[in-house]
């Protein structure tokens, strides 16, 4: 599904952010991304939705390369994959069910076919109350929340989660997480990245270690602690 | 069908979209794109209508307008009327009339305010046989072309003189080829002025929407469907300022007229502007929408293409 081949990102400013990255992630598999603070989880993601490109190395993604992929193909990858963002860019004049919404309009859904799509989400995100709500009334754990409901509307092959719980307590970060649970029982590819080794520990998964720019561990949950 | 009604309420949807975020949301900059819409429209099209109506009431005064051909002295009748039914024949002659010499005297006598005999007494009428030309409009508005025929008529045996009111000629010719230049130069700084306004009402309003852009690209919105609500902002843009030029030249064209028919009461008589015709109407909404989306396109393209998300 997924494919590093020794990629590094190297920002124009010359901080290093990954070095020397390889690793492959199969379909359907749910894998952790996880270190400390600037280790470059979110590089990493940013890589393979295209937000940034890789500075050395190869990326693939369905067999696909996506290293020197074009401007106009970029939209159609990105339909793909459903990403929740560590800052969750949000459109703050929007309310929530428009928000969640727009990767369905983009698609061209009409507007009941999206709204239908949109309430079961909300309902899955436990926001279904505040559906006309603009996303500035909202707490910053539902507003990730919504950001959740919004990457995952349109069925996406992939999730790349970054930091989905930062924001919220012990009982709704697990409740998110059956949530991908559940997603990845339906056969979704999940990358999850996070620094919460304790939330990570109640459903252990394939997780990949980064210090710093490096790789330095790629295996079961358990043998890493 | 479904996808028909889908498609209109798409459209909708946009329309709606369009208004909420790009027209209200800074007003005054919509209504000084339409002004210059409308300004870029209003003076060009004034313009026209009033050179057309100037060449519709200038072709209706013939006098002076006419070539006169003096035949030489020996030319009989029977030549005279020859040479006359020749010129009526060619295209680019409208109309021929021969003068034999016993008019030429009789209309020479007349307004004199005496009798024929009184002027020449016995002797001999020594006028010429002449033939007074009205050309055709072509050939009119062209000096090349009018040249042309009088060097024709000119190289004629029989012909003694050419006689054109060129004045005439050139003033009238001049005087359009001066409204039609000023036309083309003010139209054309009308134009940069539009392109120039639009570009930056669109572009503003793209950065106004940065963050919004940047959301969009990132669930995978390809550019068109960004730039979609852009157009459709041109697209009213161009219809609303070719609807408010349309008033302002009709304002300005019957305030004229009723300005003219005080001045031309006086000599007892009445002039009657002719406005734009529906056709023409019907061209300048299409070119000025069409403009103003094509403008919109291009800004919104470029602009939304240098938005890159984080
Ligand atoms: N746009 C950027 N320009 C320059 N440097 C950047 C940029 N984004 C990240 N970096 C640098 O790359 C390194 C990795 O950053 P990254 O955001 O990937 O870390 P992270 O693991 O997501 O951290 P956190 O857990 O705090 O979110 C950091 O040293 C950071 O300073
Ligand atoms: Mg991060």
């Amino acid at each position: 599904m997924i494919e590093f081949k020794s990629v590094s990102k190297i920002y124009q400013q010359g901080q290093i952010a990954l070095q020397n990255i390889s690793f492959k992630v199969n379909p359907g598999e749910f894998v952790y991304l996880t270190g400390h603070s600037g280790a470059g989880k979110t590089s990493l993601l940013q890589l393979i939705a295209v937000i940034e490109r890789a500075s050395i190395g190869q990326i693939l993604f369905n067999d696909q390369d996506i290293t020197d992929i074009s401007l106009k193909k970029i939209p159609f990858l990105r339909r793909r994959i459903g990403m929740i963002f560590q800052d969750h860019h949000l459109m703050m004049n929007r309310t929530v069910a428009e928000n969640v919404a727009l990767p369905l309009l983009i698609r061209d859904y009409t507007e009941e076919e999206s709204m239908d799509l949109v309430r079961q989400v909300l309902d899955k995100v436990g926001l279904r109350h505040k559906d006309e709500y603009y996303p500035y009334c909202l707490s910053t754990g539902e507003q990730q929340r919504v950001g959740i409901a919004r990457a995952i509307v349109a069925h996406p092959d992939v999730i790349l989660a970054d930091e989905p719980t930062g924001n919220l307590d012990k009982g709704l970060s697990l409740d998110i997480l059956d949530l991908f649970e559940m997603l990845h029982q339906d056969g979704t590819t999940v990358i999850m990245a996070s620094h919460d080794i304790d939330l990570l520990a109640t459903k252990p998964h394939r997780t990949l270690v980064l210090n710093r720019g490096h790789l330095v561990y790629d295996g079961e949950f358990s043998q890493f602690r | 069908m479904r996808s028909l009604i889908g498609f209109i309420r798409r459209n909708l949807r946009d329309i709606h979209y369009v208004y909420n975020t790009l027209v209200s949301v800074n007003f005054t900059g919509t209504l000084l794109a339409i002004a210059v819409i409308a300004l870029t429209l209003t003076i060009p099209s004034i313009f026209y209508v009033f050179m057309q109506n100037f060449k519709e009431s200038t072709s209706d005064l013939t006098i002076g307008r006419n070539i006169t051909i003096y035949l030489k002295n020996d030319v009989d009748s029977v030549v005279a009327f020859q040479i006359k039914d020749d010129l009526q024949s060619d295209g680019r002659i409208k109309s021929a009339e021969l003068i034999t010499k016993d008019d030429g005297l009789k209309s020479f006598a007349s307004s004199m305010g005496i009798s024929e005999h009184e002027v020449m007494g016995n002797a001999e009428n020594p006028l010429p046989h002449a033939v007074v030309l009205i050309p055709s409009e072509e050939v009119e508005a062209s000096t090349e072309n009018l040249d042309l025929l009088v060097k024709e008529i000119k190289n004629n045996k029989y012909v003694e003189l050419v006689r054109v009111d060129r004045d005439w000629f050139k003033k009238i010719n001049s005087i359009t080829d001066a409204m039609r230049y000023i036309t083309a130069v003010m139209a054309a700084i009308l134009l940069l002025s539009l392109v120039f306004t639009l570009i930056n009402t669109v572009s503003n309003r793209v950065l106004l929407h940065r963050n919004e852009i940047e959301v969009m690209k990132l669930v995978g919105a390809t550019d068109f469907y960004i730039i979609r609500p852009y157009v459709y902002l041109g697209m009213w843009l161009g219809f609303l300022g070719c609807f408010v030029s349309w008033w302002l030249g009709t304002i300005v064209i019957f305030s004229t007229e009723r300005y003219l028919n005080h001045v031309a009461e006086a000599y007892g008589t009445h002039i009657m502007f002719r406005g734009l015709n529906f056709r023409e109407l019907l061209m300048m909404f299409v070119i000025s929408t069409f403009i103003c989306m094509l403008v919109s396109f291009i800004s919104a393209r470029s602009s939304i293409n240098r938005i890159r998300p984080q």
